[in-house]
């Protein structure tokens, strides 16, 4: 059934109707090769982090928002302006510190004065008016501040002074987190973390990635980053992925998962009963299913695998679990919680 | 046909061959597990017989392991009807084929309205699996359940073994009827009195002759009991159909009337070789010494004559021709008429040249008839080479050759199998004189209660009774008389009996009828 439904580039409202094309192979292999080559040149500068590129250019191109977790210093920062660099999108970075106030992300109305001396008022956009965002560490800002952002992640547009300002296609934020200073940080409402597609957590590399890392960061050559990807064919590119066809046994496979979260469902486990405060949103089944098109596109598939599905679960999934205190003081993680419920929940049909 | 259909129709041609090999593969599947808990239930039953030493036991430790084969059949019927998830067996053929899905995926997304991108998804889904095997997606593997057959089948088997109750039925189904030590004496008998036959003279001697050598041959591969006398029963009715139409006379056995008249020896003695043509032409001879005074008969001879024909005449009462000639002659003896005499042995001899074929035929029918009867008797009476709990003397394995065995049942009274079905008696008379035959041990039901059998001659028929006839008779009244009064019979039947034991009767208690009657 078609829903009634509005193509996705009308949504964005920054492409003609008339020029979407209508998925194929040679799209899936466009797809792939793009995909590839903007890995490629991230890899230039990015050493390593080989899954946490993926995860975030899977949201990318899944038209979400990624939280990125990690201690300062393992190149967060470098790796989203690179992303920046290589897709031809505009890039503002917002450094989020106690004191930023709304309106130093949104933008306000200024006072303005013409030629003739009369004033008015302008709107000045803020830096959230860009295609990627930065958020750094975006749990320093107070939770007033968060809002504003968060508002502008949801709705794709801005609202100031009763005005309603959209946001250009695509639009992204890619915010961080710094998980061992808690003193002076507003950690972000449970609410407001759920709307992020992935939550990608960051470690620190191995011996080779540093070796590549002084190789690349500590000489005179300049690594530059060209633009290999163009902002219209990153929407036809999230436009293919909304393509792809998931089957039924897929989604309920993978709103079982959703449900086995939850306490008080048929697919609750023992540890979901135990440790679970509150389970995961409609939102995480819509981006397991969203990730998994992506996936599905990468391998060269026109359908959506119930493995895409169980690749995807913990980024996917990990931050929109709410641990309950006992859960919290034994230290059993949101990931330990998910490795039970993918072990859990059967895939449909799975014996034969 | 468009693309899309043609893609459509490959895809469910695949799907018709894979719910195929998982019906095959279920039905298997749940015959082996069948097969199993078929073995686990008839041990348990066989294990519930067992300890329970009911009556029953015996019945379920021979029906138990028919269990196995039920619960197989059971379980094969059921994985037949079960429904074949298409799921299932698509996402299978994705695993064998490594194909992420895409199998099942077109197969769901087969109703999608955005067609271009479901024919995407068959080709795709279709290419990938189009070289795997439905084997390698659904392969046939044993039940879990099978590695531990062996375990109740052996328990089963040992429980069968063991119990006593499946001993005494396996017992009773693979006891010989027949020992072969019995085959051999029954087969040797058999042989010496083929051996004894006269050679047969007629097309009609010459058929039963084969027909009793074939019968013969057929006991020498020791048959089923019931497939012998049944087939004795058979040759029996041909016999008693050929007999149809002559007149039942055995003249050799009429001819032991003659007993006191030396004139008549001769005739007698070439009477009872079945010489019936010699016979006539002794009595022309002797009817001419009469005539022309040549035999000089005195009073006494004369009596005795009389004596003896008229014995004869009552013996020939069925043949009216040659009974009328034999009264005929006993009158003239008493009269002490030689001419009368003479003329009436003339007719006599006539009467029996006449009817000398007939009477070979009926004393070939007889023969045989008599042949095959002790066959049957003989047959019936062999146990196995075993006596079974003999009452008299204990011993399980005395061959038959106590005088009584007592076998008990838990069933009602009644006679013993051996009297003959009293639907085919007529009631007519039996001879008094006659020699003593037991009666035909045909295949009758036995019913159930107290059965008792007194074997009252001794085995060769044609010796002397080792017991007297008036003392068996008593006998026998005695037992019918309180099997009666155990089993319902209906009046008709009673009558038979009534008048079998009167024609049986010793001669001087004619007068009276010892049997008791409703």
């Amino acid at each position: 059934m078609n829903y009634g439904r509005t193509p996705f580039a009308l949504r964005a409202n920054s492409m003609e109707v008339g020029s979407l094309t209508e998925i194929s192979r040679t799209a899936i292999e466009q797809f792939q090769q793009r995909f590839a080559l903007l890995r490629t040149e991230i890899n230039k500068r990015i050493v390593g982090y080989t899954d946490v590129i993926d995860q975030v250019l899977t949201a990318i191109f899944a038209g979400g928002h990624v939280l990125l977790e990690g201690v300062p210093g393992l190149g967060k920062t470098l790796m989203v302006r690179t992303i920046s660099q290589a897709t031809d999108l505009s890039f503002k970075r917002i450094q989020f510190t106690p004191d930023l106030m709304p309106a130093d992300i949104t933008g306000t109305n200024i006072i303005y004065e013409d030629e003739h001396h009369g004033r008015t008022f302008r709107f000045q956009p803020g830096p959230i008016f860009a295609n990627l965002v930065l958020a750094d560490e975006i749990n320093r800002a107070t939770p007033k501040t968060q809002s504003s952002i968060l508002e502008a992640m949801q709705e794709q547009s801005v609202t100031v002074g009763g005005k309603t300002h959209e946001l250009a296609a695509p639009f992204c934020v890619l915010a961080t987190q710094n998980p061992i200073e808690m003193e002076g940080t507003y950690p972000l409402p449970e609410a407001q973390v759920d709307r992020f597609f992935f939550k990608v957590d960051v470690f620190p590399q191995g011996e080779e990635e540093l070796l590549g890392i002084i190789d690349r960061t500590t000489s005179d050559d300049e690594i530059v980053i060209a633009p290999v990807i163009q902002r219209d064919a990153l929407l036809e590119m999230q436009h293919t992925v909304r393509q792809v066809l998931v089957a039924e046994f897929v989604q309920r496979y993978a709103a079982r998962i959703v449900l086995s979260t939850h306490a008080n469902t048929a697919y609750s486990t023992d540890m979901t009963k135990r440790y679970v405060r509150f389970g995961v949103s409609p939102r995480g089944v819509q981006a397991l299913i969203l990730a998994g098109k992506v996936r599905a596109l990468l391998a060269g598939r026109f359908n959506v695998s119930c493995d895409d599905i169980r690749q995807v679960v913990h980024p996917a999934l990990r931050h929109r679990l709410i641990r309950n205190f006992e859960a919290e003081a034994e230290g059993v993680t949101t990931n330990a919680i998910l490795d039970r419920a993918l072990a859990a929940v059967p895939e449909p049909a799975a014996a034969a | 046909m468009s693309k899309h259909e043609h893609l459509r129709a490959s895809l469910d041609s695949t799907l018709q061959r894979l719910r195929a090999r998982e019906r095959r593969r279920t039905t298997l599947l749940l015959a082996e597990r069948g097969a199993f808990y078929g073995c686990v239930a008839a041990v348990v039953i066989a294990l519930v017989a067992a300890v329970a030493r009911a009556d029953w036991t015996p019945t379920a430790l021979l029906w138990s392991p028919g269990l196995l084969p039920l619960f197989a059949m059971a379980g094969a019927l059921m994985g037949w009807l079960r429904r074949v998830d298409d799921l299932n067996i698509a996402r299978a053929l994705d695993r064998a084929a490594d194909s992420a899905d895409r199998f099942a995926s077109a197969v769901q997304l087969g109703g999608h309205h955005r067609t271009e991108r479901v024919q995407l998804v068959l080709e795709d889904a279709l290419g990938r699996v189009g070289g795997t095997r439905e084997a390698a997606a659904l392969p046939i593997r044993a039940a879990r359940e099978l590695k531990w057959l062996p375990v109740p089948a052996i328990v089963l088997t040992l429980l069968l073994w063991l119990a006593p109750g499946a001993r005494q039925v396996a017992q009773a189904s693979q006891d010989m009827e027949v020992s072969p030590d019995e085959w051999q004496a029954l087969q040797e008998h058999l042989d010496q009195e083929l051996a004894d036959l006269p050679e047969p003279q007629t097309p009609e001697e010459r058929e039963i002759a084969d027909q009793l050598e074939k019968l013969a041959e057929m006991l020498k591969d020791q048959p089923d009991k019931k497939e012998a006398l049944a087939e004795i029963a058979r040759l029996r009715a041909e016999l008693e159909k050929k007999a149809e139409g002559t007149r039942d006379v055995s003249m050799r056995q009429a001819a032991q009337a003659i007993r006191s008249s030396a004139a008549l020896a001769r005739f007698a003695s070439l009477l009872k070789a079945g010489d019936y043509q010699a016979a006539a032409a002794e009595l022309e001879a002797l009817a001419d010494q009469l005539s022309e005074n040549q035999l000089a008969l005195s009073a006494e001879d004369f009596e005795a004559a009389a004596s003896d024909l008229d014995d004869l005449a009552k013996e020939l009462a069925d043949h009216n021709e040659l009974g009328e000639a034999c009264r005929g002659a006993a009158s003239a003896a008493s009269r002490m008429n030689r001419d009368e005499l003479a003329r009436a042995l003339k007719r006599l001899s006539k009467s029996l040249n006449s009817n000398a074929k007939n009477l070979r035929k009926c004393d070939s029918l007889c023969r045989s008839r008599s042949l095959l009867d002790d066959i049957a008797r003989r047959l019936s009476q062999c146990k196995g080479g075993k006596c079974g709990n003999c009452a008299k003397c204990g011993d399980g394995k005395c061959n038959g050759n106590c005088a009584a065995f007592v076998r008990n049942s838990d069933k009602k009274g009644g006679l013993r199998a051996g009297w003959g079905t009293a639907s085919k008696w007529n009631g007519g008379r039996l001879s008094e004189d006659a020699e003593q035959r037991l009666p035909v041990l045909a295949e009758t039901p036995e019913t159930a209660g107290e059965i008792s059998v007194t074997p009252t001659v001794s085995p060769d028929e044609r010796a002397d009774s080792t017991q007297d006839f008036k003392d068996m008779y008593v006998e026998m009244v005695r037992k019918a008389e309180a099997d009666l009064e155990l089993e319902t019979v209906p009046p008709a039947l009673r009558d038979y009996l009534r008048r079998y034991f009167v024609a049986i009767k010793p001669s001087e208690d004619r007068a009276e009828s010892n049997l008791k009657t409703d």
